[in-house]
Formats: structure tokens, sequence, C-alpha cells
């Protein structure tokens, strides 16, 4: 064995000497230096350029040239546990006096009208309350941990709250069928990589809420995201969702995660079974406000 | 012969060469130092030479010289979707169809199996999942529906779809939470080395729980030492054993296999597992022991 370690080594050092010069030879796979354009005002022009979030995708699929697989010589490292940061609203950038920075149709302007005003009062219910999912997009606004998973063929978005675990598929499969598709709670996930940035299309969600103070979206919802890991300690998330029942233009957003310090490895994800909190089931009153099913504050409670 | 052409070949006939010493040196690294007996009787005393799974999982790791980071361009392919082979409901599959497992129970545990089997008999029966609790550990190994298995250098995730259960398993040279900060855990604490293609896992902090709807309880005490092999493409076999002084008089070894799918055009995908979408939860345990759906009643249609 010792024999072949040399030999190797020898081999090895014989081949970089001999290697070809990296300047002026174009890489294997030609990846653009800039998949989407660094200003905000850009990204939102881009999103507007695009009639649907899969008119979009394919667009940058091509700018990509088709992206190319992951090779496992060369992974992005996404390891570690993350959080979000930033304000808790879908759009953590928009200005604190905005009800929100998305372009609403009259309906659900309203309606958002509607519930903060309620939510203002006191009256307020959010279906997470009750161990639901969030689904997806509100997936990317959550709070509590989260681990980013990179294997070649797929990629494993995972957060903490109720054990949230989004699958993206970049082994080059389609969406299911249009026949065969339905709605689910974090939809269909395909996507490509160009060079280390993900780049995802997801079609198939239930209808839900951006965020607790959030508009409602509807079960047309696609979007597109951008997943690039910008330094050692930050992944940052461009997105843009097409919703043409409830938007009337493409919402961009862009989500920050932190890697979470952990030098003693101690920091683990356990499983959350939301069902044991005693204070679940929530139910949602006639009026519209939250109750604990069965539970009743005491006079201690109280104080 | 120019210098540039005389490099080239000489370039690539050395690249075969690397690439085949580097090949071989690849294989001799996935040799595993573990051999495990092929006989089950000698599984079952391999066990018993060791007092704790502590005991066990440290004897195996000197065995393995302390196991090796996996290389992370030559990773074990786990990737696909798994299902569980065998009698759905016995922890050990060697059971058959005899009422009681091949565990040796303490008089204590026993009885309170014999208890549970004739009031099950009875048709008094009454299991945590059905409302929307998570199996735990090592029922987990147990439990029906989909897997998937994502093998990353550092840390292994053991996916079942049932409740979004994702069991971690810390390869890269963590110890488990001290002792003063560990308590118990659904899935419990998990680390492990690996032995070639073998990953060696031993696992501690778990809850109380049973081995199955049929099977014996266990302790806050149980720990667990699992071998996971994958011994053909489509096979993943897992030898696992399970110490618990309070429930068992010696280890119980039992030996679980899953079975990848076949999923050609890859319509199969693993989503998000809402357990409380199902109308019938809650489930509730009555002063008798049985289950109850929580506000539900059958109609005469339903009779």
């Amino acid at each position: 064995m010792r024999v072949s370690f040399g030999l190797t080594t020898a081999l090895v050092l014989c081949l970089s000497a001999c290697a070809p010069e990296p300047a002026g030879q174009a890489p294997a796979a030609a990846v653009p230096a800039e998949l989407v354009p660094a200003e905000r005002e850009a990204k939102v022009a881009l999103g507007l350029q695009h009639a649907t979030a899969a008119q979009l995708y394919a667009a940058l699929n091509a700018r990509a040239n088709g992206g190319a697989p992951l090779s496992l010589d060369d992974m992005p490292d996404w390891t570690g546990l993350w959080q979000r940061v930033g304000r808790p609203f879908f759009d953590p950038d928009q200005p604190a006096e905005a009800l929100t920075s998305a372009k609403l149709k009259p309906e659900p302007l309203a309606e958002l009208t509607r519930r903060r005003e309620l939510s203002a009062q006191g009256i307020e219910y959010d279906p997470i309350s009750d161990c639901s999912p969030p689904g997806f997009p509100r997936w990317l606004a959550i709070p509590f941990l989260r681990e980013f998973i990179v294997t070649p063929g797929q990629t494993y978005l995972f957060s903490e709250t109720v054990n949230n675990l989004r699958r993206v598929y970049t082994d080059g499969r389609d969406h299911p069928p249009a026949a065969d598709a339905y709605p689910l709670d974090y939809g269909d996930s395909i996507g490509f990589w160009s060079g280390h940035t993900l780049v995802i299309h997801t079609s198939q969600v239930k209808a839900g809420i951006y965020h607790r103070n959030d508009p409602q979206y509807s079960e047309s919802l696609e979007a597109v995201e951008v997943w690039r890991k910008t330094d050692a300690t930050t992944v940052l998330v461009d997105v843009w969702v097409y919703d043409p029942a409830m938007l009337d233009e493409p919402w961009y957003v862009q989500q920050t995660y932190k890697q979470v310090p952990n030098p003693d490895g101690y920091l683990r994800i356990g499983y959350w079974h939301c069902g044991e909190n005693p204070n679940n089931t929530v139910e949602q009153t006639d009026e519209g406000t939250s109750q604990f099913s069965d539970f009743t504050f005491t006079e201690q409670d109280d104080r | 012969m120019s210098n540039n052409i005389r490099c080239r070949s000489s370039y690539a006939l050395l690249s075969r060469i690397a690439v085949a010493a580097l090949g071989t040196l690849a294989a001799a690294a996935s040799f595993a130092a573990i051999e495990l007996p092929t006989e089950k009787a000698a599984l079952i005393a391999l066990g018993e030479q060791h007092k704790t799974a502590w005991d066990l999982y440290k004897a195996l790791e000197a065995q393995a010289n302390g196991g090796q980071r996996l290389n992370p361009a030559r990773l074990p392919d786990w990737t696909g979707v798994y299902s569980r082979s065998g009698v759905l409901f016995n922890w050990d599959q060697d059971q058959g169809r005899n009422r009681m497992p091949t565990a040796k129970l303490t008089p204590e545990y026993e009885q309170k199996l014999v208890t549970k089997l004739d009031n099950i008999e009875k048709g008094i029966e009454f299991d945590n999942l059905s409302n929307c609790a998570p199996p735990g550990h090592p029922r987990w190994m147990t439990e029906p529906f989909l897997r998937d298995f994502v093998v990353t250098p550092d840390q292994t995730y053991l996916i079942n779809e049932m409740v979004n259960d994702i069991r971690r398993i810390y390869t890269d040279g963590r110890d488990h939470i001290p002792e003063l900060d560990r308590y118990p855990l659904w899935n419990g604490d998990s680390i492990g080395f690996w032995d070639g293609g073998k990953l060696v896992i031993h696992t501690n902090s778990l809850r109380s729980g049973q081995y199955q709807r049929t099977q014996p309880e266990y302790s806050e005490q149980v720990e667990t030492v699992e071998i996971w092999e994958k011994t053909d493409d489509r096979t993943l076999i897992a030898h696992v054993w399970v110490y618990d002084p309070p429930s068992l008089v010696q280890p119980w070894y039992s030996k679980h296999t899953y079975l990848k799918l076949t999923n050609e055009d890859k319509s199969l995908r693993i989503h998000y597992w809402d357990c409380g979408e199902n109308q019938n939860n809650t489930v509730i345990q009555t002063d008798t022991g049985s289950s109850q759906f929580r506000d539900f009643t059958f109609t005469d249609q339903d009779n």
C-alpha cells in the first residue's frame, strides 16, 4: 500500500507539472458570471419581463446553458444550521409603514386590509397554531432552525418547524404531468445548478398566506427561486412569485439565512412534535379569532 | 513532436494510470474492518458479549480503528425511495406468526405485553400514532410507508415519510450531548462512524415507547447499536441490537430490510405528511384503554 501511495503521489505531482494552464481556457461548463442582476430594481424588472414563473425559469435555464449537474468532486458547502433573518413579513425589506410590497388585486387587498384591522384588535387565527404546515412559499419566511442538504441529484431544504422538508429534484426530471398534478403543501420543485447557484421552479401548491400579517395566495401560485451562498455564513435567496389570481404583477423578495454558530456541535435539531403542546388543539371561532380547545385559563394563569 | 503535444500525451496517459491507481486505493479504503458473522446466533452472541450498547459500539469502533470519514467524492449510493420489507408489525421477522416476540423480556414487561395482547384480542387498543404522535426510535425501524436515506460526509439522514420523521446521524466525530444536558427525545441522539460501506450508529437519550402495536414496550433507558449496509443495488440491511435493562434480560438482536422501490419515471415523490388533515383525528384514549375519535359520530349511512 505504501508503494501505491508513493506511486500515486508521484503521478499527481507529475500531472500537476504537466497540467494545462487554466488561464485562457474556457471552463468545462460555462457558467454565466451573474445569473440574475445585482440590484433589486433590476430583479423586479426581470420578473416583469416574463409572463409566468415557468417562462422565467426557462429563461434562466437558457442563460445557464441548461445548467450542469453537481459533481461530488465540487459540491457547494451548505452544511450547518441556519436561521432566517429579517422582519416577520414575506418581504423582509418592505417599508415599516407599508401594508405589503406586493401588487395585489383589489379583492386580496381588501381581505388583507380587513385582516390587519382585526389583528390590531387581537382577532387573529393562523392555521399553524393547530399544527398545520406553513406550506410553500410561506416556508421561506418562518423562523427556527434550518438545514440545506445538497446532494448531486436532489437538494433537501429543511425547516425545523413541524419538520418541513422540501425536496428539490435536480436530476433532470420534470414536474408530474398535468393530469397527475394536485395541490401539495410544498408543491413540486424541480431545479438545476449553474455553478454553485441553485435555480428552482415550484408549482402545485395549496392556497395559503405568505405570513401571519401578509396576503393570501391561491393554488395558481408558482415561484422561481435562485439560491446561492454569498459568504461563509450567508445564504441568499431571490424569489419571484407569480399568482395571477391574486397578484397584478410578480412579487420579488429576497430572503437571507445566516449560519448559526455551533462550535461544540451541541446544537442539534430534534423531532418537532407540534401536538405535544397541551395548548393545542387551537380552533378558529365564529368571530375569526383563536381559541384553545378544552382549555381554560385558571385565575392563577390570569395573574 | 512539440513540447506542448508531448506534455498533453503524457498528461492523458498519466491521467489514466492515476485514475486506475486512485481507484485501487479507493477500493482498498472501502474494505470494512468489521466483519459480522452471518448466523443469527452469532449476532445475538455478539450483543451478549457486551454489557451495554455503548460497550458494543466502542468495541466495533476499536475494531474499525475508529472508522473513516467518508470521502466526499466517493459517497455510498443510498439514493432512491425505499420501503421496509417483511411482516409489518413484527420487530423481529423471525417471530413469524407466534404470539410472543423473540425478545427475552423481564417479567414485568412480559406481563405488560401479555395484558396488551389480551386487550387487543378484545378490541381494546390505543396507539399514540393514531393521534399524530411520532413513533420514536427504535419503533422508527418498523414503520411502513416510504423512506429515503441521505448520505453526506459528516451526517447521514434517515428519513421516514410518516409524520416527516427524520433521524440525524452525526458522523463528524462529535460525541453525544453531555449527560447533564440530556433529556429524552423522540428519536434520541445518534452518533456514528463509517467503516467502509458500513454505517455504525449508537443512539441514546430516548423516550419510552413500544416497538410496534403488538410488540413489547421499552423504557427511557433503551439504547441501540445499528449497523447499516447496502448489500445489493436495491437492498439496505440494518442489524440492530437493543439494550434496555428494565425490559430486556439480554440485548435484543434483529435484522431489518429496506427495499428500493421501482421508480423508473421518477413519478414517485415523497411529500409532506400532514397527519392532522385526516378528519378522524383527534383520537383519544378512553378510560377502558381503547380508542375513540373525538367529536366524530358515525351516521346510520356509515354503519
